[in-house]
């Protein structure tokens, strides 16, 4: 038997998060292929848990990957992976 | 660059098989683990970590010579492989969503979950017709098009900017700037991010 479809409408949450998107949009954004280009780096500064000093592409990396929910989910994924390998020391 | 990296890099350089194979192993190791802690893996047949993993070492293969040493190798690599494995992934979920669901216009979508207080739905729903309205008025029908595709019919970034003959670049760029747009009209109209979370809270 085919499934039933599912209503098409617009959820409250969904919304807020579009209009927080919205309002959060700078001016200048890394566009994905800058993002891909730093995401490592940035990942690799994350998951050793290092507060400073900063990559000053850093914030922008942040800001894409909360503007971007495809490469935010790529971004997650990527630090997922990283933290359950083994760590660097180890790898040579 | 971390002194085994550098060891790693130049035995791929040259082609060495080890290397090569710890290189697949690794990815293939990486990818699986993360697809087994999802919440659609069972959905994924094993030959999806197999065929991004072929597909990463081919990228890589490609564009080694870009490795600058700003990341670990592995993170690089792994960089490459996630986007293999999401896109195809995403493409999978898109073709599944669009067997299940209809294809109003999204002008004609309801608020499918207002709040219980009659005023703070009223208002909800009014938020609603604003931001469709706004979606007419502020953006050109490409703008339109292509954001109301990915951010409120969620079809990948990369199925739409294909549609659209555009690179993925070009059609986020569109996006951002319809993202711009709206935000003056709302701002114009006295909707101050505040305002919104406020009403949409309840």
């Amino acid at each position: 038997m085919a499934e039933a479809r599912e209503p098409r409408g617009m959820r409250r949450a969904d919304l807020a998060a579009f209009l927080e998107s919205v309002y959060a949009s700078q001016e200048r954004e890394l566009l994905c292929s800058e993002f891909a280009e730093a995401l490592p780096a940035y990942v690799d500064w994350v998951a050793a848990g290092r507060v400073e000093p900063a990559d000053p592409r850093f914030a922008a990396v942040a800001h894409h990957a909360r503007q971007c929910p495809e490469c935010g989910e790529a971004c997650e994924a990527l630090l997922a992976i990283v933290r359950s390998g083994p760590p660097p020391a180890s790898n040579g | 660059m971390d002194p085994g990296d550098a060891a790693w890099l130049q035995a791929l350089r040259a082609d060495d098989e080890g290397a090569w194979a710890r290189l697949r192993a690794e990815v293939c190791t990486g990818l699986r683990r993360w697809l087994r802690a999802q919440a659609d893996a069972g959905a994924a047949p094993d030959s999806l970590v197999d065929d991004a993993t072929q597909e990463t070492l081919l990228t890589v293969r490609a564009k080694l010579d870009a490795f600058r040493g700003d990341s670990r190798l592995t993170t690089w690599v792994y960089r490459i492989a996630v986007n293999a494995l999401l896109g195809e992934l995403r493409r999978r979920r898109w073709q599944r969503q669009r067997s299940l669901e209809g294809d109003e216009d999204v002008r004609a979508w309801p608020l499918l979950d207002a709040g219980p207080d009659p005023e703070r739905a009223a208002a909800q729903r009014e938020l609603w017709a604003t931001v469709r309205r706004l979606l007419d008025e502020a953006l050109t029908p490409h703008q339109r098009a292509i954001l109301v595709a990915h951010v409120f019919e969620r079809r990948p970034l990369d199925v739409v900017a294909a549609e659209a003959g555009l690179s993925r670049d070009a059609a986020y760029k569109v996006i951002h700037d319809a993202r711009r747009k709206l935000r003056a009209a709302l701002l114009a109209r006295g909707l101050a991010p505040e305002d919104v979370r406020r009403v949409l809270a309840g």
